[in-house]
């Protein structure tokens, strides 16, 4: 309840204070000309006084000046420059459209934002991506990848080829929160890990927060990917999509009612199993995915606009009906953007979110459930009291149900008796309110505070175990054991079985040294209060999310991040350089010998440690002509501690830092991108990444299982494996190449199209993705053997737009 | 169209695996016990067999005996002791002819090797029947004919039970087939077993094994098995496989191997 009135009192206060000025307001949205598709991130600057902002997430802004005559420069790269006189003796609606630099479908823009507000804002530790640049990236047979493009940006690396998600300055991939159209995504891959599962015809913009996380995100301690869904074209009916080796897109857009509501409807399909059956080992697999993005937008008027929007996406796999896998997200929200007044922006979102994975086993009889589900309700206020002075404040609730697995029988003669592992519930409130302020030429500060809840519920049953152990040492055999149930309890379901509170502040500043220098500097901290339970390399589907609870505290991360930013030659080129040391408290190991899968009692298999993360991020951007592209380096170090509870236990390699399986030590990338002529356009990427940690074999053994010694049939080999993660695999880079064609006759047609031509690892170097120590099946001597992936792989791909 | 497609992918390349040379470290050798006590139905279970080894480089193929030790079990229940006598010094094979066993009974394992003290305590565990026949079909994989077979018990519903499973079979030539299996999800229930093998032909004997083990075995071997085929970016971290026998003497320098005692279920089938 206090919370609620010290959000009101801020709500009121910003209305009365915005009262009180004398100044006018000029405000509107700004969209692109042609489909007036609004644009995120738009520089609207007055010259005169030095001065500007930019666009919100739905294209809106708003600038407060004294009474006077200015100019308006509306700046967007890739876009023509607007500028308009203004009188400035009222309040004023103005909204602008932009017209695309080119008459190609779309142009190739590395970074969106004009130097002259970046540098001044004390915005750090983001990187914005448009989906033009992604699209003309090399990647694997031709997939445009939105999770792998975001790989070549410094501090963000993945565990390797076929492997899911990806890793921002140390954190592991559970510790990204992955928001599509403000709705939260439990996973990103498709054919694990192999593809994303985001259609670039239908994503707007991207934003990734490597620190220094705005007060309005929380609830994953490492970072924010932040992408926005197109609204749809406004004013004509357009077909896009593109035809590759893997999968075709479709994308439908256009108006339902011109310039005040449209619609987008995108799907993408892969050709079932054709990519398996290709390779003679896997033939006999059948493995597809799809994706439909779908949205909805409408002008109420010049103060209301509704949006709906959803996903669904699935990833299929079956085995002669034997073994039948099914999952995916699946998302639905509803948001109203609402003007209260030319200075104050809210949008309320009711969002629907869900993770469900599906297993049939028919040789066993057993079906698998399992899965997270969410319902979220967000307001979010934005106030522009002045051009100094910005507040944005808001509220959130989750509400979370979580299936760990439901088992089933099947069939009728089934040995399977059905059992539902314990369903759990949580609710996860927040405030947060944050301020922009220029506090002089040189000086901007970004300060806020968000305040989060967990209350876990009840209406499951619940262990307790002797000495409040759920985990307990061995001390004669040396391992860890599950605790000994000591009792069950069984609170309801109304009832709040644990409850956690976090603080949250964020910090930011800035100091523009002059026309072209700044340094920054920021400091987060961010609670995360549910984990995602694996224990493999890279998260497999079927892991299962949980909750903190009694037993299971919530991921506490502090951040701190110092950068310096330069533009030079013209502010053609950018350099960015940035320091940042993080750690995590509450980080889940698991002990030796755990059983993730149907774990009702995940307390017994946990071992709560802590990981700290630092690292030095330099790159070199070239914003302009026909060459443009980045280089980036990243020099880190993520290591993870789990100690022993108690003087004889052992903890994880004996108590000692060890290396977390994604440190990449050097991580260097480029990408560039250049245009040829008005027919050919050029792209190419090198990667180059230390080999992630692994533990090898420092001995073997052989056992019998049987007990007739004398049958070597009944013998196994046994590596016996040394120190966690303490090896390193070899080191892991590819360079790719790709070249788009145009046909010029397009420029005078409708139907426009491209080739695009690439060829993923020009070099075929055969990057490990694992290597596997075992028995040779012929000669029985044991050997380490090495999993590449991807070697070349040429690629063509074509895209249209009618 | 299609042909495109064809030649396009002809000429991709994807996940391959080839053999590298990787140097690794390798610790001080440690002894290996392995001593699986099986008891038949229907035999008396007298003649036992324990083998001592010793850990070698990764890459060195040789089973290396441990010889020399004296090796004791000693039933805790009635205080009998049997001792194992060395009998084949090339394999490290410790043997007795007089082994009484008693399901329920605990059991101590004692080896005296190289002036250390190795004991491990396990729990002898029976084991269900093999009551019905079993049922033999054919499956289809994308046109790969396959014989299955599958095997039938009863889960006991009053007690927590686990197994070990065991296909084998001496004519059609494949390494034995181990699984542990325990009865969260089948308490009580009549369970299959089944083997899927394209190896298997008409009038081939296959044989299955149903051990009664612990719990604790079937935690370790579980891990075990999960081991040897370990890899890809999906596995499980690599973890050491801490068996139920301790060094006395010095801890750190623990033995692998287990001892363990199970009552053991033999089905012979003939292909048809």
């Amino acid at each position: 309840m206090k919370k609620l009135c010290a959000y009101l009192f801020f709500h009121i206060l910003c209305i009365t204070g915005s009262m009180a000025q004398k100044s006018f307001t000029i405000s509107g949205v700004v969209s692109e000309l042609d489909t007036e598709e609004t644009l995120i991130g738009v520089n609207i600057i007055v010259p005169e006084l030095n001065k500007g902002t930019t666009t919100n997430e739905y294209g809106f802004y708003s600038i407060t000046l004294d009474e006077g005559r200015y100019t308006m420069e509306v700046s967007y790269l890739g876009y023509k420059t607007i500028q308009k006189q203004v009188v400035l003796n009222k309040n004023t609606k103005l909204n602008f459209g932009l017209e695309t630099m080119s008459e190609q479908i779309e142009e190739v823009v590395v970074n969106a934002n004009s130097s002259r507000i970046s540098l001044r804002k004390p915005e750090m530790s983001v990187h914005k991506v448009k989906v033009s640049t992604i699209k003309e990236m090399p990647v694997v047979l031709g997939e445009t990848d939105i999770v792998k493009s975001i790989q070549l940006l410094p501090g963000v690396t993945s565990a390797g080829e076929g492997a899911s998600g990806f890793n921002v300055r140390g954190g592991a991939e559970d510790q990204n929160l992955i928001l599509l159209d403000e709705a939260i995504l439990y996973s990103s891959s498709h054919f694990f890990g192999y593809f994303s599962i985001f259609n670039a015809d239908a994503i707007k913009n991207i934003k990734l927060y490597k620190g220094g996380i705005p007060a309005k995100y929380g609830g994953r301690v490492a970072s924010v990917l932040d992408i926005h869904q197109k609204d749809g074209n406004k004013k004509e009916t357009h077909l896009t999509g593109g035809i590759g080796l893997i999968s075709s897109r479709l994308m439908i857009e256009g108006p339902l009612k011109k310039t005040k509501s449209s619609f987008l409807i995108a799907g993408r399909s892969s050709y079932a199993g054709i990519f398996l059956k290709l390779n003679p080992e896997t033939k006999e697999n059948d493995l597809s995915f799809y994706d439909l993005n779908a949205k909805l937008n409408i002008d109420l008027n010049a103060n209301n606009k509704l949006y709906f929007s959803g996903y669904f996406g699935r990833d299929a796999f079956n085995l002669a009906n034997l073994f039948i896998n099914s999952y995916g997200n699946s998302t639905f929200n509803a948001r109203w953007n609402h003007l209260f007044s030319d200075r104050l922006f809210s949008n309320l979102s009711l969002i629907y979110s869900e993770y469900s994975y599906f297993l049939n086993l028919d040789f066993i009889g057993m079906d698998w459930d399992s899965g997270i589900k969410n319902f979220q309700f967000k307001y979010d206020f934005k106030y522009h009291k002045s051009e100094a002075f910005k507040l944005s404040y808001g509220l959130s609730g989750i509400y979370y149900h979580f299936n760990p697995g439901e088992i089933s029988p099947s069939k009728e003669n089934s040995s399977i008796t059905y059992d539902k592992l314990e369903q759990k519930v949580a609710y996860e409130p927040a405030v947060y309110v944050e301020a922009e302020q220029i506090l002089s030429e040189k000086i901007a500060l970004n300060y806020g505070l968000r305040v989060s809840s967990f209350f876990r519920m009840g209406g499951q049953s619940l262990n307790s175990y002797e000495n409040g152990q759920a985990v307990v040492f061995d001390e004669t055999l040396g391992i860890y054991k599950e605790g000994v149930v000591e009792g069950v309890t069984f609170p309801a379901k109304n009832k709040i079985i644990a409850s956690f509170q976090g603080w949250e502040p964020r910090v930011a500043i800035s100091y523009k040294a002059d026309e072209n220098n700044a340094f920054k500097a920021n400091y987060n901290r961010m609670f995360q209060y549910i984990h995602l339970i694996s224990n493999t390399v890279s998260a497999a589907p079927l892991d299962v999310w949980a909750p903190s609870g009694k037993f299971i505290k919530p991921q506490i991360s502090n951040q701190w991040a110092f950068g310096y930013f330069k533009n030079f030659n013209d502010q053609k080129y950018a350099f960015e350089s940035e320091v940042y040391y993080k750690s995590v408290q509450n980080r889940l190991d698991y002990r030796d010998g755990a059983d993730l899968i149907a774990q009702d009692n995940i307390e017994t298999i946990i071992l709560p440690g802590k990981s700290r993360a630092y690292g030095w991020e330099v790159s070199l951007k070239k914003n302009e002509g026909n060459l443009k592209g980045w280089i980036s380096y990243t020099l880190s170090k993520t290591e993870l501690q789990v100690k022993g509870t108690t003087p004889e236990a052992t903890g994880i390699n004996k108590g000692a830092w060890y290396n977390a399986p994604y440190d990449k030590t050097h991580d260097f990338s480029l990408t560039a991108s250049y245009k040829g002529s008005e027919k050919w356009r050029f792209g190419t990427n090198f990667t180059y990444q230390t080999g992630r940690p692994a533990t090898y074999p420092t001995g073997q053994f052989t056992t019998n299982l049987g007990g007739n010694y004398d049958n070597v049939n009944e013998n196994i080999t046994v590596p016996i494996y040394g120190n966690r993660n303490e090896e390193r695999l070899p080191a892991y880079h590819h360079l790719d190449i790709s070249a788009t064609y145009t046909p010029t006759k397009n420029s005078s047609r409708k139907w426009k199209g491209e080739w695009v031509f690439g060829v993923y690892n020009l070099y075929n170097r055969r990057n490990a993705a694992a290597i596997n120590f075992r028995q040779n099946e012929d000669t029985g001597a044991n050997e380490a053997v090495r999993t590449s992936i991807f070697g070349m792989v040429p690629s063509v791909t074509y895209n249209f737009k009618f | 169209m299609k042909n495109i497609y064809l030649l396009i992918g002809s000429l991709l390349l994807f996940s391959c695996e080839d053999v590298i040379k990787v140097d690794l470290n390798e610790e001080s050798s440690r002894l290996v016990i392995d001593a699986n006590i099986n008891w038949n139905k229907g035999t008396d279970g007298k003649n036992q067999q324990i083998r001592l080894t010793k850990t070698v480089g990764f890459y060195d193929q040789t089973i290396l005996p441990a010889n020399g030790a004296t090796v004791r079990v000693k039933n805790l229940n009635d205080d009998a002791v049997y001792e194992f006598e060395e009998t084949d010094a090339s394999k490290g094979l410790y043997s007795t002819e007089n082994f009484d066993p008693v399901r329920n009974a605990t059991y101590t394992l004692t080896v005296d090797y190289d002036g250390a003290t190795y004991t491990a305590t396990e729990k002898f565990v029976s084991v269900t029947d093999i009551t019905k026949d079993p049922e033999q079909s054919e499956e289809n994989f994308f046109g790969t004919s396959a014989t299955r077979v599958d095997f039938f018990y009863t889960d006991p519903a009053d007690e927590e039970n686990y197994y070990l499973s065991e296909f084998s079979s001496p004519n059609a030539f494949f390494l034995n087939q181990y699984r542990v299996r325990k009865d969260e999800f089948t308490n009580g229930n009549e369970n299959n077993l089944f083997v899927i093998n394209d190896n298997l032909k008409k009038n081939d004997t296959l044989i299955l094994r149903l051990h009664g083990i612990s719990e604790e075995y079937h935690n370790y071997l579980y891990l075990l098995l999960k081991q040897t085929e370990n890899g890809g970016p999906f596995a499980t971290a690599p973890a050491l496989i801490n068996g139920n026998c301790i060094n006395t003497n010095d801890p750190e320098n623990k033995p692998y191997g287990f001892f363990r005692l199970s009552e053991v279920v033999e089905k012979q089938y003939i292909i048809k």
